[in-house]
């Protein structure tokens, strides 16, 4: 007889794997990081600068 | 491109899995085949309130979203019109505990005069919030009974009137769980980290021991052609003065849905778009002004809602609509059309982003007709042509056709 009373047991996973980035530089120095990973033929870019003020 | 497998079981559920393993983490979508259309008029808002009602305790699980949340998953649900969808994403090494969970609830729920009051007080105060006390918050509850004066299409999913939600009794509520929450009327799918054989194995543990049912054959009254302009006027306490225009259209799985569904990008997808950019940029007539259409099962609506600029008057500013829509019913410019195209693809696309989106359009696609319909709605919007599309408007968008709701504000 099936328990549906009872939670079936869980599990706390020890540490979560996410994909590792590949890097290279670009000539002019740029550092890019590329992951590629699920099968939509989407593509997300971000520029991320340097510089960033609270104030301007 | 969402690959799938797809099986039944003995009990008439649907079940569609797809298999992503780029995070550790599932999604499980049911799709119950039931929405405010199924409502009998003098007891809306049944099926929204049965949607509270399902995170309420099942027969063996007093309590829905602790187990779930000890196992780090989460969960919400919605109702429209056609359905009542309910979605939880999990770690997938406790993929059981989702199956656990929805199948308990399908199964039968812990009905209680206790719980019922609960959901009843919560659905209340979300009329009232939300549609009531919100500006521009009854635009639904007028809109809809003067677009359709015969089909259930013409109360909105919270309900028509707050009473039918205070009046609600139990046996009611059980009478439409019996009625409507059966395998043979729900698609499950699963998407994420997680394989078919698995998702037999659980399936075959979990839902195939629930007993099917009888369900009603749908037999709604269709809404007779519109043959005169309906107008609505209302003064209100809001900040500006709207005008929403409602026309009869096709229904979702209409041949001419695609053409339907482009007709409001052009108009008003992006800032490019014909609305956008001749009343608001050029004109300065609206300070923003949308089309869309409802897409529901049964024939939708197509939508114009427009918030006026404070010294335009509502005549000018629907004389300006219709001017509009005249011109599109005579010239689409290719390159607008291929633009909207793109800007569709792109949509798409991202549409199937994350595991939780999977699992919703594989489910709906089924409900449509066939999930892999999925996979070729990129092809069939391409396939529409400015001559489908300028048809479509000389079709639909006529006087005859349209019921306009002036919302005036008292200032």
């Amino acid at each position: 007889m099936l328990d549906r009373i009872n939670p079936p047991e869980i599990s706390i996973p020890n540490a979560i794997h996410l994909h590792t980035p590949q890097s290279f530089k670009l000539k002019n120095g740029t550092p890019v990081y590329n992951i590629c990973e699920g099968t939509q033929e989407v593509v997300k870019i971000e520029l991320i600068f340097a510089y960033a003020s609270l104030f301007s | 491109m969402i690959a799938y497998e797809k099986f039944t079981l003995d009990n008439g559920l649907t079940v569609i899995v797809h298999e992503d393993h780029s995070t550790p983490l599932v999604a499980l979508n049911i799709l119950y085949k039931v929405g405010a259309r199924d409502e009998q008029i003098d007891k809306t808002g049944f099926a929204h309130l049965f949607e509270h009602l399902m995170f309420g305790g099942s027969i063996n699980i007093p309590s829905y979203d602790e187990p779930l949340q000890i196992a780090g998953g989460e969960n919400n649900a919605f109702t429209n019109n056609d359905i009542t969808n309910y979605y939880l994403t999990i770690p997938s090494q406790n993929i059981e505990t989702g199956f656990w969970l929805e199948s308990d609830r399908m199964l039968s729920l812990a009905f209680s005069e206790k719980s019922l009051e609960v959901q009843r007080s919560v659905v209340i105060e979300e009329f009232k919030q939300r549609y009531l006390n919100q500006p521009y918050g009854d635009v639904w509850l007028l809109m809809r009974p003067l677009a359709y004066k015969v089909h259930p299409y013409r109360w909105a999913t919270i309900g028509k009137e707050l009473a039918h939600i205070e009046d609600a009794t139990l046996e009611d509520v059980k009478g439409f769980f019996k009625k409507w929450y059966a395998p043979n009327n729900a698609i499950l799918s699963v998407s994420g980290d997680c394989t078919l054989e698995q998702i037999k194995t659980l399936c075959k543990k979990w839902f195939e021991p629930i007993p099917m049912a009888d369900v009603p054959a749908r037999k709604l009254p269709k809404e007779p052609i519109q043959t005169e302009t309906r107008i609505k006027e209302v003064e209100k306490e809001v900040p500006n003065s709207h005008i929403y225009m409602a026309w009869h259209c096709c229904s979702r799985t209409d041949k001419d849905f695609y053409a339907t569904d482009m007709l409001s990008d052009l108009l008003s997808r992006g800032k490019s778009s014909r609305l956008h950019h001749q009343l608001v940029k050029e004109k300065n007539i609206f300070t923003e002004i949308h089309a869309y259409m409802s897409g529901d099962l049964d024939k939708s609506l197509f939508f114009i809602e427009g918030k006026l600029v404070d010294s335009i008057t509502m005549e000018d500013a629907e004389k300006a609509i219709w001017e509009e829509l005249e011109k599109i019913k005579n010239e689409i410019d290719e390159r607008e059309l291929t633009k909207i195209k793109h800007k569709v693809e792109a949509y798409l696309e991202f549409s199937e982003m994350g595991i939780a989106n999977k699992a919703l359009n594989l489910a709906y696609y089924e409900l449509l007709g066939d999930a892999a319909e999925c996979n070729k709605q990129a092809e069939y919007y391409n396939e529409v042509t400015s001559d489908q599309i300028m048809q479509v408007a000389k079709n639909i968008l006529t006087k005859e056709n349209c019921s306009i709701l002036r919302y005036h504000s008292k200032k």
